[in-house]
């Protein structure tokens, strides 16, 4: 299994702005003082050494997160990360109608389907796209979103094949050679996380979920996963004056994948006003949670940046 | 009671599978006091499940948060607030006595032992005596972190 994430914010695509990228040039510059950067090889070396989110951005794209188990594509969330994702797929076998898609989508609000129009492969005629959810309107809240009135191209004028199917909540499906569990989760108008499970490997996308409750038979989707990709979009301070918001919290997270013995967490779906010396400060303070909690566990806390990949 | 007052010990683990929201039913007081000594381990899903018991106290009555474990001192320090709901009036820090190689929890009082350092940024720990030798100890956590929640 490869998990790559191609856009890792909520509500809003947010890109870094001018006087972000600014101060993290400054920040580069200062660390730079009595560093030999002559020559080019100096210069790259320097860069390769620098942390993620000072050489680069966590990103701006809205959700979307790409599961390759072998020549199968898996993609979660059509958020505005599906553009560039597509992009990317049009440089193999989608450019000539030969690719085949599998979309779920956890819940349709718009930073979670906003990207579709813009999915290349899908004007591709020959390509298959199947959109899965556990929602039995998903083409009709599709193609609202193509409504004269928001976009100029229908959703019948992209040339590709569209399938929707509809998924039955805690029940397994097998999908392109994986098991697929969907499963609710609490989010204004309802939302649905997905197990999948392929050859003893388990990947997780819980996105958005507030996790109101986080007994055992809310969370058991979660157990073992090698990879949990969680919703955990406001400091814990923050999602404690916003509850019923439908979004959970680093910290919540932490006792979650602890509690369910969860090797690896990404935490996901980025406030959009939160910059990158934020999101950083919260990693940190997050792995310190979780050696408070429970240091001798092996769990791995990551941050979901735009461009990174996961192998499982 | 306590001289009219209301006092709940809370003892254990408090975490996503504790159920808090019977706890404070039905009660009449004017000072509710929470003693925290006993609690051993409490998470972010216990911090948050009480804050939202504790919400509906808000005017209700006064809450004191006395004896706070060293548990409930970690999550005061990474937590901004969490017990916001009511004054904290005591808690345990460890000490440790060279002499004997053993470590004491010593309970510190703030208004008995942090009165000097009200206004500071930077409190500091009282010193005590070990318990066991009489030997002066040493505080057996890094001070600035420990106490932080002080200053907030």
């Amino acid at each position: 299994m490869k998990i790559s994430f191609w856009g890792v914010r909520g509500s809003i695509p947010s890109p870094a702005s001018a006087q972000e990228i600014k101060s993290k040039i400054k920040r580069i510059l200062r660390g730079a003082s009595g560093v030999d950067l002559e020559d080019r090889a100096a210069v790259d070396d320097f860069v390769d050494s620098l942390p993620p989110l000072l050489a680069g951005v966590a990103g701006g794209n809205s959700a979307c997160v790409e599961l390759r188990i072998h020549d199968s594509h898996f993609i979660f969330d059509a958020g505005s990360g599906i553009r560039p994702l597509g992009q990317r797929l049009m440089q193999q076998e989608f450019s000539e109608g030969k690719g085949t898609a599998h979309i779920f989508l956890g819940h349709t609000h718009w930073d979670h389907i906003m990207g579709f129009p813009f999915f290349a492969p899908a004007y591709v005629p020959g390509n298959q796209i199947h959109f899965y959810s556990c929602f039995d309107d998903l083409e009709e809240r599709i193609a609202d979103q193509h409504d004269p009135r928001h976009f100029p191209v229908p959703l019948d004028a992209m040339a590709a094949d569209k399938h929707f199917h509809t998924l039955v909540p805690d029940e397994p499906h097998e999908i392109a050679g994986a098991t697929v569990f969907p499963f609710p989760m609490f989010h204004p108008g309802k939302s649905f996380g997905y197990r999948v499970e392929h050859d003893g490997r388990v990947f997780v996308y819980a996105s958005d979920t507030e996790f109101k409750t986080t007994r055992e038979e809310d969370t058991m989707y979660l157990e073992n996963a090698d990879l949990l990709v969680l919703d955990t979009m406001y400091t814990f301070e923050e999602a404690l004056s916003k509850t019923d918001w439908g979004h959970c919290s680093p910290f919540i997270g932490v006792d979650i994948a602890l509690a369910e013995k969860v090797k690896k967490l990404a935490l996901f779906h980025h406030e959009p006003t939160y910059d990158d010396r934020k999101l950083e400060r919260l990693l940190e303070k997050t792995i310190r949670y979780k050696e408070k909690m429970d240091p001798e566990s092996a769990l791995e806390i990551i941050l979901a940046i735009e461009g990174q990949t996961v192998s499982l | 009671m306590r001289g009219g007052d209301t006092v709940i010990f809370l003892e254990g683990v408090i975490n996503e599978r504790t159920e808090l929201n019977g706890i404070f039913k039905d009660i009449d007081t004017g000072t509710l006091i929470i003693n925290l000594k006993g609690v051993t381990r409490i998470n972010s899903c216990g911090v948050r499940d009480w804050v939202n018991a504790a919400k509906p106290l808000a005017g209700k009555f006064r809450i004191i948060y006395e004896h706070c474990s060293r548990a409930i001192v970690e999550q005061l320090n990474m937590i901004v607030n969490f017990l916001n709901s009511g004054t904290i009036v005591s808690f345990y820090a460890p000490y440790y006595c060279d002499a004997c190689e053993a470590e004491h929890e010593m309970l510190l009082d703030i208004a008995q032992h942090f009165t000097d350092s009200a206004d500071s940024d930077e409190p500091e720990a009282p010193d005590f005596d070990c318990p066991q030798c009489g030997k002066t100890m040493e505080f057996n956590e890094d001070e600035d972190k420990y106490l932080s929640f002080l200053t907030e």
